[in-house]
């Protein structure tokens, strides 16, 4: 027995949604139009032929940086770190504060749908943020280091993950990159 | 007529614990992949006998491509990477004195990925990040 067009519509419509939930495997791997962009945001040069020292010095920055590292290989140049945070910035004062003033709000009755606002804006929402370092040697004689380092976030809603992002944000890299120069020079006068 | 339907109930039930058996050892095992095809579209043949630098090739072209790197291993060269739900293991093995063998296999949410295309779009990031020419394996 046929079944009616209408009674299949909410079947179809449901597999509609499931297939268009993931891109295609193919479209996940071409390269993307802004990849050399992204690379040279991610990636800073420096005059040196000891890779090893460099990354020793990039382990350093992160646990600086508040990183627990999480894996290590000196061989690939790789170094990767995590950590969580919350992404509120507003102060235990200034939440003390807000919860104040929600409080206000609610007790106003006809004002208390704003007090719902208020809370969500003192509830804290927790990040993972995860860093990756790569070295390698560059130029003809290898005395030249390429270190990239990418950033990635990934909210937390009710305790659970949502879908991570890398951080694209160009003052971030700027600042991290600037951080490891200062750091390099320090060392270089020291040794 | 008792006898009849318990017969009947008892071979369903054989059927389906068969059936059982098989979706296991699929699941478990990936026995319904055709081995040698999945090997071809999966592995490239490079000109280098610099496998530590093949492998950081992989690396570099895994991030340019947006994937997260979650492991890397020097010695059993593996890299292990991630991109919303798509999931990339790829092996440098050494091959005679002056080749390597890099294989790829992805997953994407709960299957295997089998799209040749996808595995050749990778392998040409790889190619260009080399600037060598992958051969397919023999």
């Amino acid at each position: 027995m046929a079944r009616h067009p209408i009674k299949s519509a909410p079947i179809l419509l449901g597999l509609l949604l499931l297939t268009g939930c993931a891109a295609p495997a193919s479209q996940m791997l071409t390269s993307p139009e802004d990849m050399l962009a992204q690379r040279q945001l991610q990636t800073r040069h420096y005059e040196s032929a000891d890779e090893e020292r460099i990354l020793m010095t990039c382990t350093a920055l992160l646990q600086d940086m508040g990183f627990q590292i999480d894996e290590g290989t000196s061989r690939l140049g790789v170094v990767l770190g995590s950590k969580m945070r919350d992404a509120n910035s507003l102060t235990p004062g200034q939440r003390v504060a807000v919860g104040a003033a929600a409080l206000g709000l609610l007790a106003g009755g006809y004002t208390a749908p704003l007090a719902l606002l208020l809370v969500d804006k003192i509830q804290a929402k927790p990040v993972r943020i995860e860093v990756g370092v790569f070295t390698r040697k560059i130029g003809v004689d290898g005395d030249r280091i390429a270190v990239r380092i990418i950033f990635r976030e990934t909210g937390h809603t009710d305790g659970r993950p949502g879908p991570p992002h890398i951080i694209a944000d160009a003052t971030v890299y700027q600042e991290a990159f600037d951080r490891l120069s200062k750091a390099l020079a320090l060392e270089a006068r020291e040794s | 007529m008792k006898t009849r339907f318990a017969v009947v109930g008892l071979w369903i039930s054989l059927g389906l614990l068969a059936a059982g058996c098989a979706g296991m050892n699929e699941r478990v095992l990936d026995s319904k992949t055709e081995t040698l095809r999945a090997r071809s579209i999966q592995t490239r043949v490079m000109d280098t006998a610099d496998r530590e630098r093949t492998l950081r090739d992989v690396i570099a072209t895994l991030s340019d491509l947006g994937f997260w790197v979650d492991k890397a291993d020097a010695t059993l060269g593996v890299v292990k990477a991630s991109k919303s739900g798509l999931t990339m293991t790829v092996t440098v093995s050494p091959r005679g004195t002056g080749q390597v063998v890099v294989r790829a296999n992805a997953q994407q949410q709960m299957s295997p990925v089998e799209d040749p295309e996808a595995y050749q779009r990778f392998f040409a990031a790889l190619e260009k990040a080399m600037f060598l020419t992958a051969h397919q394996v023999d």
